[in-house]
């Protein structure tokens, strides 16, 4: 083959890999899926509200999904099965690194997290360093609030909780560590503050029942990503939808007050860093490039 | 040697080609990755400050908007009614009208950034931002604050934060973008120029053996014309031997008459002094004539040799005061001999006339005077050395510090009547002659010769490994030539015939001649008997000496035999088959020689008797 031929077959195959690259798929549906911290009944509940909402502001539709572990969320969304996801500070870290997962928004909470430490209202103990020795439960694995924020605050502190404490065990949830703590299957646990305080303002738990001993600092938490393959224009749109919700509309309010909200606002990796940082440490997450 | 000229193949042509379009398109997409990279910098540099401005203005804004808030608040404080002045100036109002005029302005200003940039990223919130001031500017400045207003200012200021975060998350994302292609950038470099040394070692490699490949080629062909070259030469010797051969054996035929009928003619003219002189110079020129016949003999390697074990050492030396004659006092002579020299198998007057060849053509090379060297050694020649084969030689060495030689004169030195030399008695066959007996002694000859840098010819004998046989007893005392007993002679020549019988019936022998084999038979028939030696020629027209002896084998098996020859072809393979020991007499001979070979067989067969083996063949 002559070689004038070979070059200009190479630049045309290059040129074809670079046109590839920017072709992006148009979802007819949206499949939509949530990390499943709580019950699925509580969080159908939560989301359906907002799910409506997307469908009425963008004009396409969506299709909600509760996947059973935050691992199964992280792997569903790698295999291409998930279009939008929201994600636990954590699986987005994973995900991001596995499946250059964008991040589009998060509550106005989710950039000063916190974890609640909860005890029953009965114990008198104020802080987390009196309960050496006694039973201890983290929220799952995976979770952002739930385990890996509050053990890399407890590890900075320099308390290794399976030392510390007495056995330590990992939640489904955070709605069942509050509930492990009330019906005294451990004496102390670590959960979500807005699931906590959304179970006491809702009296599905009383303040008779459990109380917050203390809360870590604060740090970045949850947020909504989309997968890489989605078109710029809808994700933009998904963007302005959740920018969008206004608590001085009745119906953007109530939107609001089940997500434990009072706006959402744009988010992107940099917000992210601690929650990496604490990943990597905890061995969780590899070090290198991410999206 | 012909020159042959390595031209630069197609191939190769095309192997530059490829290299010189890489280089190009390296160098290409080199310069492409620069441009890319300083219209990437320009590019980043325009959004950060895009988004740097548009962030500082959200800044101001956010500062203003919690100005406003608490001016809203003191108004709610106030009773939700409008301050009054004394000059009744509604103070609440002035308060309004300024911080919402600049914020009017960074709106402005918010949306001049974005149109120029035309980043539609951001127009949804800031659309959302002017529609939510608007309200809020229209409301303050017609009715004043109410209860809904810092909620409303709340939910700008928001607004507000996801303006400047978007610009914070995009110009965050664009510098992590550039991050990855600069870090990318070396990397796909370092590939590109790791290809690109890689692909120039791989043409320089494959350049070098094309040229190795073209230089063995260029070699084999310059050995093929030597070769060539060097067949010829043969082939034009071969062909000059046989022409030479030809002419020496009818000539040796003539001389043997001339100087047969000579001797006979002197030894009648006893008295006549003036006759006696004569005839001595007729015998001079002859036996000068059958010198140059013999060198013509030795040239086309048609002279008989008579090769035995010999130790070289002991020859030159023997032969030292003889040399030293030939070169004159002018010229030193130093001899070098090999201890334990290996034996080689050599005709002792052949390498006798080399030396004197080789020391002739060494003095004429110095007119001056100079010194000669001569060397023997042994030496072992391996891997073909100037194409002699592998193997044990003896190595003879003749070298003087004359005039030298040019490319010219070395490549024809060895043809036969080429002579550089002005002596009138130069024949041009020296050279020629030591050619044709050290190669008919399966030797080699290497000469080394430059201009004004002497010459030295080395010749190669093969080494025989068997020890040399001890030096050869004396010679017997001469055996008188007179006798009576009957020899038949068998020549087709008959002035030979003719001198012959002359000669011998002289000296009181009974002879009997014959014209050819056939007759010869015919009188070996009627004679047989009587006759006591048979002397004949070998090549003859009918029935040829070999043929004929064979018959009178049979018919006098007691007679001695003594060939004559003028040397052929014919005689040589004849001896070489080893068919017949009969002893050869070289033409042109004296009667003498011939009258000894005689004697030499009768005097044989008188020891022999009684058995009848006596005629050997």
């Amino acid at each position: 083959m002559r070689p004038t031929l070979v070059l200009i077959v190479f630049i045309a195959l290059f040129g074809c890999a670079d046109e590839q690259a920017d072709l992006d798929t148009t979802p007819t549906v949206i499949r939509t899926a949530v990390l499943p911290d709580q019950a699925k009944d509580r969080l159908i509940a939560k989301y359906e509200p907002l799910i409506e909402y997307f469908e009425m502001t963008t004009g396409l539709d969506f299709e909600l999904s509760i996947p059973d572990s935050y691992s199964e969320l992280v792997e569903e969304f790698d295999e291409g099965n998930i279009d939008l996801a929201w994600f636990g500070g954590l699986t987005y870290m994973q995900a991001s690194q596995k499946s250059h997962a964008v991040a589009v928004a998060f509550r106005d909470v989710d950039l000063e997290f916190t974890s609640c430490y909860l005890a029953k209202s009965t114990d008198p103990r104020k802080t987390i360093t009196e309960f050496a020795g006694e039973p201890f439960s983290f929220g799952p694995r995976l979770s952002t609030s739930g385990h890996l924020m509050p053990r890399y605050f407890m590890t900075e502190e320099g308390l290794d909780p399976e030392k510390f404490f007495g056995p330590v065990r990992y939640s489904p949830g955070h709605d069942q560590t509050a509930y492990w703590v009330s019906d005294g299957t451990v004496v102390l646990g670590v959960g979500n503050c807005v699931i906590v305080r959304s179970l006491l303002e809702s009296g599905e738990l009383g303040s008779d029942d459990i109380r917050i001993v203390e809360t870590t600092p604060p740090y970045p938490d949850y947020v909504w990503a989309t997968h890489t393959s989605m078109r710029e224009s809808t994700r933009q749109a998904l963007l302005d939808a959740l920018l969008g919700l206004d608590p001085t509309i009745a119906g953007h309010r109530e939107i609001l007050r089940s997500q434990g909200a009072n706006a959402y606002l744009p988010a992107g990796l940099s917000d992210f860093e601690l929650v990496r940082m604490a990943a990597v440490q905890a061995g969780v997450l590899m070090e290198g490039p991410d999206q | 040697m012909n020159a042959i000229r390595v031209k630069t193949p197609p191939v190769l042509r095309y192997i530059y080609g490829i290299l010189a379009i890489i280089v190009v398109a390296v160098t290409v997409a080199m310069g492409s990755l620069h441009l890319a990279q300083r219209d990437e910098i320009r590019t980043r540099d325009q959004v950060q400050d895009f988004h740097l401005e548009s962030f500082s203005e959200t800044q101001h804004l956010s500062r203003e908007l919690e100005t406003l808030r608490e001016l809203v608040e003191d108004g709610l404080f106030a009773g939700n009614s409008v301050h009054t002045g004394a000059a009744g100036i509604d103070t609440a109002q002035i308060s309004y009208s300024g911080i919402l005029q600049s914020m009017r302005s960074r709106l402005a200003r918010l949306s001049d950034i974005q149109e120029k940039y035309e980043e539609e990223a951001f127009d949804a919130t800031l659309e959302r931002l002017n529609s939510k001031f608007a309200r809020i500017d229209r409301r303050l400045r017609v009715a004043g604050p109410n209860a809904e207003t810092i909620p409303a200012i709340d939910v700008l200021a928001t607004n507000v934060w996801q303006f400047s975060r978007l610009h914070a998350i995009a110009a965050d994302s664009e510098l992590r973008e550039l991050a990855v292609r600069q870090s990318q950038r070396p990397r796909f470099l370092g590939i590109l120029l790791a290809c690109l040394g890689f692909t120039v070692l791989a043409v320089g490699f494959l350049i070098f053996s094309l040229r190795t490949s073209l230089a063995r080629q260029a070699e084999t062909e310059t050995a093929l014309v030597e070769a060539h070259d060097r067949l010829h030469n043969v082939q034009k010797l071969d062909a000059l031997g046989r022409l030479v051969g030809g002419v020496a054996h009818d000539f040796n035929n003539l001389l043997t008459t001339i100087l047969g009928n000579t001797e006979l003619l002197q030894a009648n003219s006893a008295g006549n002094s003036e006759l006696n002189t004569s005839l001595k110079e007729i015998r001079t020129a002859g036996t000068r004539a059958a010198t140059l016949t013999r060198q013509l003999l030795a040239f086309s390697r048609r002279q008989h040799s008579d090769r035995d074990l010999l130790d070289l050492n002991d020859l030159i030396h023997g032969m030292e005061p003889v040399l030293q004659r030939t070169v004159g006092d002018n010229i030193k002579l130093s001899c070098t001999y090999a201890s334990d020299l290996y034996a080689s198998e050599l005709d002792s007057g052949q390498l006798q006339q080399v030396m004197i060849n080789l020391i002739s053509n060494a003095r004429d090379a110095m007119p001056d005077g100079g010194l000669v060297t001569i060397t023997t050694e042994n030496v072992a020649i391996s891997m073909g050395v100037d194409g002699i084969p592998d193997g044990d030689y003896v190595r003879l060495s003749v070298a003087d510090n004359g005039i030298g030689m040019d490319e010219g004169s070395r490549r024809r030195m060895f043809e036969p009547f080429y002579s550089t030399k002005e002596q009138s008695n130069a024949t041009g066959l020296g050279l020629a002659t030591v050619h044709g007996i050290v190669t008919d002694s399966r030797g080699h000859i290497v000469v080394d010769s430059a201009p004004g840098k002497g010459t030295c010819f080395h010749i190669y004998f093969p080494r025989v490994d068997t020890a040399p046989e001890s030096a050869k007893e004396d010679e017997p005392p001469a055996i008188p030539q007179k006798g009576s007993e009957t020899v038949l002679v068998v020549d087709d020549d008959k002035q030979v015939l003719r001198f012959v019988k002359k000669g011998l019936s002289s000296l009181g022998y009974r002879v009997l001649t014959a014209p050819g084999g056939a007759e010869g038979l015919e009188i070996c028939r009627a004679e047989r008997g009587s006759i006591h030696v048979i002397v004949s020629d070998v090549v003859m027209s009918g029935i040829n000496g070999p043929r004929f002896m064979s018959g009178a084998k049979r018919l006098c098996p007691d007679a001695a035999a003594v060939y004559m020859s003028a040397y052929t072809d014919d005689v040589i393979l004849w001896q070489n088959k080893g068919l017949d020991e009969i002893p050869v007499l070289t033409k042109p001979f004296e009667l003498e020689a011939l009258t000894r070979l005689i004697r030499q067989g009768l005097d044989r067969d008188d020891d022999d008797e009684p058995s009848s083996e006596t005629f050997r063949t």
